[in-house]
């Protein structure tokens, strides 16, 4: 055994912290020079190590995908070519009920074919997807959890960092890894556009259903103020179209040979931004997006710091090594061992940011679970599913806050209620882990049929 | 007493020298200090970035947050720019073993090399560690210097250099990008050795590797915090040292092992592995001339010993037994 | 105390600006490499470098409007149970949790940032190599005005506490 002291305090210390309300991001900063002192003993070591963290932990070109995505979806919304989108596809999906939230799912999905992480997804759909919903007479707290769960799809559909850390880690190959997420995601697809039907055939309210829809210059939470008349289906299409070149432009060109994610997103950035331009942003919306960008992402990379540098700290406690033993020396059945397994993903992923979880847990678990008999491309997959599911479970749910934090205007929301929200979303994502776990040939057919021939 | 290390590096146990510190290192020195003495020693490992990012191991051992850590010089290209030595002097040995032995007899010839850990950055080198031979991996078949012309070209770090030589287009990269780099057309080729090609799969997008030699590297280095270290019974110290020193050969043996098998094992997974011609080799070594005058040169301005250490290296070398293509001259 | 507040504000939307402006900048940089590379096989140097230490950069200069802003997220649930002065009092260990966090960062940071200018430190090597010392001194004035911004609102929130008012809530619709 390592020292479990250590551990215990670091947990305890940091829920104590965010349940009296300090802001996370300090909460874990404190925690994090907490432990670094618990373990070192010395001021000094424990002030540099957590200011060259400060510095180094965004240093990365990967990051960069959070405020240019974040830019591409705040051009859209600003022009107001996204609202066209919705109208568009509200119209010609006439007879379907909740056609929104359907909408919302299926572009999430289609978003994500472009992004490697989620964070973009909800803030961009935030700023999209929700002002569209709400005039439509969406309940507010269904079309909260529709952005946040839908916005999973992002990290779960390649490409997807978590996969390629994954991959990293454990000497799989990525693009099996890649083409592996393809069924799970789309089944996870299915399972949302599922159960908004449900809703909207059970309780058609929460979907809008009787509900007029308020003329656009009714709506200010978003700052919109370019007036489309709604009647104007010409221009409507041609936006939708340009929207639609725009997600092909960026996702073919990381799909099939020009960019990376984040060249994506700068490209997806700029082409928005010619698009917005053309549909006649002017300057002064510019600037709004412009600066509305920079007040979402900064509490989002703040975060980013500080659970990071949590993150190493905990893993200095030697949490690792403790798991490894419990494993071995518990002699448990394989299904209770990855039944345990998912809960310790479900409790960390309350705690900490996704890419971290799996350099913490990852290591110790994908030898355990080799060992026990599971396919590892699907025990990839399942485990990505199961840390997804913490981007929605309160305290820490990144897509909650990010979702937030992407709607400031609205008057007396709370995160809870985004949580709430996302609930059956999160449990879509249980259902499709207890169906990876039974069913592994959904994730490894795929990849084997593709690659078994090069 | 009962004591507990802390010991770290930014790259995961895939890369040899992490997968030797995890499997040689730390058990080994567990053991001994088990078997020989009357303390118990345990470790606390975390690799692949999960304490510390490779970029920030040395201030992580300097600061002591961790105690031993691993990583490559050339991510203190500030801090340590004449520690990449090898790189300024292309198409080197081939052989990780002597690679490796040839850093030992330049550090031991030049005390600047070992001390400037202690004198400024409060650790202590455990052990050299050598990478295997680097050569170049392509998306495309290549025949001549000619036919790298204005290819985009990965390297990272100093050995762009190589590339900028040959009139490739360098394009600075991260391993864990490459794949899907490739595999987007970002760049169509990287600079590395044929283990890394094997354990990030590039083979699956990159199937043409050139066995163009350009030599294996000692540019990585384990090291222990100085105070940390101090505190230390002595015959726990001497025992890490001891384990350092032979942690620092088994990087060259296993490396030097590896090499063959990890080309077979290229073939098997269908990748188009051929060697070039010695005249390719000379052509390229002759483009690269004057660049380790100019290195050295550069350095020597900062206060550096990079005159003595790239002659050193070069002789030494030549006792081991390598051949330079062309005989680079310092003056 | 009233003008300090409103040059803090004042400051801190400058550099939130800033901030934004160069991440909208960060836009064409990358697709003048993505197209040098494609279109003309010449990326433009040293854009990895730049892009990486742009983010650090812009995270920290918008870090004092986050917090003045109230867009730092907090889980403010068993909070809100309390009576107004309870909350008050809440806010103001907030306040100063986030000046003890950031102050020590502030400190922290500044040798490193000497270090990176005097040692002239670079990121990058052979294409281009890229200063790191203006992303280092960003990180100490950023995690200082995140200090200063945590000091005024745990002087306001003293005050409201003292009085037995509810805290101090920051509109985010500056
Ligand atoms: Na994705
Ligand atoms: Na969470």
């Amino acid at each position: 055994m390592q020292n479990p002291t250590d551990l215990l305090i670091l947990i305890g210390a940091l829920l104590a912290l965010v349940f009296s309300g300090i802001h996370i991001a300090v909460a874990l900063g404190l925690c994090s020079m907490l432990g670094l002192f618990l373990m070192t003993g010395d001021i000094h070591g424990m002030i540099s190590f957590a200011s060259s963290t400060a510095y180094e932990a965004l240093r990365d070109y990967v990051f960069a995908v959070i405020p240019l995505f974040m830019l591409m979806g705040e051009f859209l919304a600003k022009c107001g070519a996204a609202r066209d989108l919705f109208t568009l596809v509200n119209r010609s999906m006439n007879r379907i009920k909740g056609r929104l939230g359907v909408a919302t799912v299926l572009a999430n999905a289609l978003f994500a074919f472009v992004t490697g992480v989620s964070i973009a997804a909800a803030a961009a759909f935030s700023k999209i997807a929700y002002p569209e919903m709400r005039r439509h007479g969406y309940e507010r707290k269904f079309a909260l959890g529709c952005i946040a769960g839908s916005a999973c799809l992002g990290m779960l559909i390649p490409p997807s960092v978590l996969m390629i850390v994954w991959g990293v880690l454990t000497e799989l190959s990525i693009g099996k890894l890649f083409i592996a997420g393809i069924i799970p995601g789309i089944l996870v697809v299915l399972l949302y556009v599922g159960y908004i039907a449900w809703v909207a055939y059970r309780q058609p309210h929460r979907v809008g259903e009787g509900f007029k829809p308020q003329p656009v210059q009714a709506l200010s939470a978003d700052g919109q103020s370019v007036d489309v008349p709604e009647a104007d289906l010409r221009a409507i299409l041609w936006s939708t179209i340009g929207i639609v070149a725009l997600i092909v432009i960026v996702l073919g060109g990381i799909w099939f040979g020009f960019f990376t994610p984040t060249e994506g997103a700068g490209v997806g950035a700029t082409l928005a931004l010619v698009l917005a331009i053309s549909r006649g942003m002017r300057l002064k919306e510019m600037m709004e997006a412009v600066v509305s960008v920079g007040r979402t992402s900064a509490p989002l990379l703040l975060l980013l710091v500080t659970a990071q540098l949590y993150s190493r700290v905990l893993s200095m406690t030697g949490v690792t090594g403790m798991a490894q033993d419990f494993f071995s020396q518990s002699g448990m059945s394989p299904y209770v061992v990855l039944l345990m397994m998912v809960l310790v993903w479900f409790v960390l992923g309350m705690l900490i940011d996704s890419i971290s979880i799996i350099l913490l847990t990852v290591p110790v678990f994908a030898p355990v679970a080799a060992a026990m008999g599971f396919d590892p491309i699907a025990f990839a997959i399942l485990g990505i599913l199961a840390i997804e599911t913490g981007l929605l479970t309160p305290p820490f749910g990144i897509l909650a806050f990010t979702v937030r934090a992407s709607i400031p205007n609205e008057p007396g929301l709370k995160t809870g209620e985004i949580f709430l929200g996302s609930v059956p979303y999160w449990i879509v994502l249980l259902i499709a882990i207890v169906t990876i776990a039974v069913f592994p040939a959904l994730a490894t057919w795929l990849p084997n049929l593709a690659l078994a021939n090069p | 007493e009962n004591i507990r290390l802390r010991i770290a590096s930014g790259h995961p146990a895939v890369n040899t020298y992490v997968n030797l510190m995890q499997t040689f290192f730390v058990p080994e020195v567990t053991k001994r200090v088990a078997e020989r003495t009357q303390h118990k020693i345990e470790f606390v490992e975390g690799y692949g970035g999960s304490m510390v990012k490779t970029a920030d191991t040395l201030e992580g051992v300097q600061t002591g947050i961790i105690d031993i850590g691993g990583y490559c010089f050339c991510f203190e290209p500030s801090n340590l720019p004449l520690h990449g030595f090898q790189v300024m002097l292309p198409f080197g040995t081939m052989s990780p073993e002597r690679s490796v032995k040839l850093a030992r007899n330049v550090y031991n010839k030049v005390p600047y090399m070992s001390q400037v850990f202690e004198d400024k950055f409060n650790q202590k080198l455990l052990g050299l560690i050598s990478d295997n031979g680097y050569n170049l991996g392509t998306t495309f078949d290549w025949n001549t210097i000619s036919d790298l012309k204005g290819r985009k070209l990965a390297g990272a770090g100093l050995n762009l250099k190589w590339l900028e030589y040959a009139g490739a287009v360098p394009v600075q990269s991260a391993l864990p990008e490459a794949y899907t780099a490739m595999q987007t057309g970002v760049y169509f080729g990287w600079i590395m050795f044929p283990s890394a090609w094997v354990n990030f799969k590039l083979n699956e997008v990159a199937k043409y590797y050139t066995q163009i030699g350009f030599g294996a590297i000692t540019w990585h280095g384990l090291t222990i915090n100085k105070n940390r270290f101090n505190r230390l019974p002595k015959e726990v110290q001497d025992i890490i040292v001891e384990v350092g020193r032979e942690y620092e050969a088994k990087t060259g043996t296993v490396n030097e092992e590896g090499y063959p098998k990890q080309i077979e094992q290229l073939k098997t997974l269908g990748v188009t592995v051929k060697s070039v011609p010695d005249a390719v080799k000379l052509e390229w070594a002759n483009s690269l001339k004057g660049w380790p005058q100019e290195k050295a040169t550069e350095l020597d301005k900062q206060g550096l010993p990079a005159t003595l250490v790239l002659k050193t290296a070069l002789e030494e070398a030549e006792k081991l037994g390598h051949k330079w293509p062309l005989r680079y001259e310092i003056k | 105390m009233e003008m300090l507040r409103r040059l803090n504000d004042r400051v801190t939307k400058i550099l939130l600006v800033l901030a934004a402006l160069l991440a909208f900048l960060l836009c064409f940089l990358v697709v003048a490499d993505v197209i040098g590379r494609g279109a003309f096989n010449s990326p433009v140097k040293g854009t990895t470098e730049i892009v990486s230490l742009s983010i650090v950069v812009i995270c920290f200069l918008q870090a004092g409007f986050a917090i003045r802003s109230g867009g730092m997220l907090n889980v403010d649930m068993f909070v809100l149970m309390g009576s107004p002065r309870v909350q008050s009092v809440m806010a103001c260990i907030a306040a100063l949790a986030g000046l003890v966090f950031f102050g020590v960062i502030c400190y922290g940071s500044w040798d490193g940032a000497m270090h990176a200018w005097t040692s002239n430190e670079f990121e990058g090597e052979g294409a281009l190599r890229v200063p790191v010392w203006p992303a280092r001194f960003i990180v100490v004035l950023g995690t200082f005005m995140a200090s200063i911004s945590y000091l005024l609102m745990l002087l306001q929130n003293i005050g409201l506490a003292i009085q037995g008012k509810p805290p101090a809530t920051f509109s985010t619709t500056h």
